[in-house]
């Protein structure tokens, strides 16, 4: 009887949790917790990040294929923070002229497309391809990504190199400092089914 | 305690505090998220003139007072103007590409021994600094005064003169008289890992620097002919001697880095060969604390004290904008040598930046020689004037 039970336990639990992963898995993933940084070397040696929680958005697996992900994630410019006041006015209003015009206060990732995972039972390293709008102009970026079950939900674990001239930003340079061309952007988020 | 010692003691404690320090560089700005000198400071190694991005982070970001201070607009190479340029400005661009900056350090000294105490008001540093930087060569030199030192009359002196070539890809060579790159350059010359290593005030050398950035790291290798002071000075003559530094520097985040460094010296007349090998950390796990910590081992024949251990630690904290507050503890091992002390130190200071060009800085030293169980007590008080 005892033996019984514990054996109904196990199949409740497994099925529960084969459930829980297969509809995460397979319904849109809406960003929760997010951190986006953006690791800037500079010209004189060392680097800074500007940082951000800002991220919003969903992805849903594509039903033509398995390996894609419909919807986007928007990255809100205008929070990007750099630690040095001065830095962010300079970053935010010249370098990416977020009061520019429709869409420059935001970056954002579309088209993602994963390599070496599926959208079914994504948990794993792979990479992936997306197309980023930065800056009025858009572009495909690639990257290593990483996904791990939290809880009912997933971390996600992503980056990849933007070079800035590639977007029409201007070289940023400042009293004979500035940042190099590519930064590199890292993006940590928890996804959880609508 | 006779009065043998206790001039003995008031002596060392004088030699320990009571020299001149050159403008400084400050590991503690980890916290704002610069691991490297040069993105204030014209020299590689740091210390001295900062550039007109080092003066406008001094005035806008530092500074208790200049939060919403006029700054140069963004893309602009060189426009140093206002609270940010030498003098005030009052020389609008009568210079040219040239920087200038005249420092001077109006100071206090309190030195408490068993028994009594010394009071002091000196002026700790009065130099002229000049540099000009294009198209990635930089020329830089210093002019000013030596305090004097016992029974000796006040002297000129360029403590740093020097020439660099730095490419954007990040090569770079200096040749001429400059402090070589060692470990961590902490603000106080009389740091355990400044003063008892050969890197003090006066402690520069006349060679060649060759540097290289490779992604997060950064190469330094100084070969030098000698201490400055023993080049030209034919009564140093006999100091003369081959010296050989090399640091390396990983920036793991923009706010965590990992030193390695070591230093060799060929004998000279009053000195056998000696080295030096270590290690530094730093890291500032929030905005407003910096905490280093270097770790040395100094390499001495067993006639100059034998092989000892030198720890410095470093922590600061922006207690409010503009006001550091640094705790330092640091160690010097005796190395097991009868006659050579085993040294610590106790450092408490504040730093208060109210402007640019101008700072207030106190400090107390407990020193205490374990050895000989003599302890000294030293309040030092700054104005220091960066015009």
């Amino acid at each position: 009887m005892k033996h019984n039970l514990r054996t109904s336990l196990r199949v409740v639990l497994f099925v529960s949790v084969w459930a829980a992963v297969t509809s995460a898995a397979s319904g849109p993933w809406r960003v929760g917790q997010a951190d986006v940084s953006v690791k800037c070397p500079m010209t004189v040696g060392g680097t800074f990040d500007a940082r951000t929680s800002a991220l919003t958005g969903t992805l849903t697996a594509s039903a033509g294929s398995p390996s894609a992900l419909e919807g986007n994630l928007a990255v809100d410019l205008r929070t990007v923070d750099t630690g040095i006041d001065l830095r962010n006015e300079h970053l935010r209003e010249k370098y990416l002229e977020v009061d520019k015009g429709a869409g420059y206060d935001q970056a954002v990732l579309s088209d993602v497309a994963l390599q070496g995972l599926n959208t079914d039972a994504p948990a794993g390293k792979g990479s992936f391809t997306a197309s980023l709008m930065l800056h009025g102009v858009k572009k495909t970026v690639t990257g290593p990504v990483e996904i791990r079950q939290a809880g009912t939900g997933w971390r996600v674990r992503a980056s990849f190199p933007v070079n800035l001239p590639d977007y029409n930003i201007d070289k940023p340079r400042y009293l004979g400092i500035g940042v190099k061309d590519t930064v590199q952007v890292s993006v940590t988020f928890t996804a959880t089914q609508s | 305690m006779t009065t043998t010692v206790r001039w003995r003691v008031l002596w060392l404690a004088l030699v320990i505090v009571g020299a001149a320090t050159s403008a400084s560089a400050e590991p503690m700005f980890l916290a704002k998220q610069y691991t490297r000198c040069t993105a204030c400071h014209y020299s590689p190694s740091g210390g001295g003139l900062l550039t007109p991005y080092g003066r406008l982070l001094s005035h806008r970001e530092l500074s208790t007072t200049g939060g919403n201070g006029a700054a140069s607009a963004a893309g602009d190479e060189d426009d140093p103007h206002g609270e940010q340029a030498f003098l005030y400005g009052a020389l609008g661009n009568a210079l040219g590409p040239v920087h200038l900056g005249l420092e001077m350090r109006p100071s206090h000294l309190r030195i408490g021994f068993p028994g009594g105490h010394q009071d002091q008001n000196l002026l700790m540093n009065l130099d002229l600094i000049g540099a000009v930087q294009k198209n990635g060569w930089t020329a830089y030199a210093t002019a000013g005064r030596e305090p004097a030192a016992h029974g000796e009359d006040v002297r000129f002196i360029s403590y740093e003169h020097w020439v660099g070539y730095q490419r954007d890809e990040g090569f770079g060579i200096r040749a001429g008289r400059f402090l070589p790159a060692y470990g961590v350059r902490f603000s106080d010359h009389t740091a355990y890992t400044r003063s008892y290593e050969d890197f003090d005030h006066d402690d520069q050398v006349y060679g060649v620097e060759v540097s290289d950035t490779m992604g997060p790291s950064l190469l330094q290798v100084t070969l030098a002919a000698g201490k400055a002071e023993a080049i030209f000075d034919h009564h140093n003559a006999g100091q003369r001697a081959f010296s050989m530094t090399g640091r390396w520097q990983l920036d793991l985040t923009p706010r965590t880095a990992l030193v390695g460094s070591a230093a060799y010296r060929h004998s000279t007349d009053l000195d056998p060969k000696s080295g030096l090998i270590g290690a530094a950390f730093g890291f500032a796990p929030m905005p407003r604390l910096s905490i280093w910590t270097q770790v040395d081992a100094s390499l001495q024949t067993r006639a100059r004290g034998g092989h000892s251990w030198i720890a410095v630690n470093e922590t600061s904290f922006e207690a409010y904008r503009g006001l550091w507050l640094k705790f330092s503890p640091q160690l010097k091992t005796s190395g097991g040598v009868p006659g050579f002390s085993e040294l610590r130190r106790l450092l408490f200071e504040a730093d208060l930046l109210p402007r640019t060009h101008w700072n207030v800085g106190v400090s107390y030293y407990h020193d205490h020689n374990h050895t000989f169980e003599v302890s000294t007590s030293t309040l030092l008080a700054q104005l220091h004037l960066y015009l």
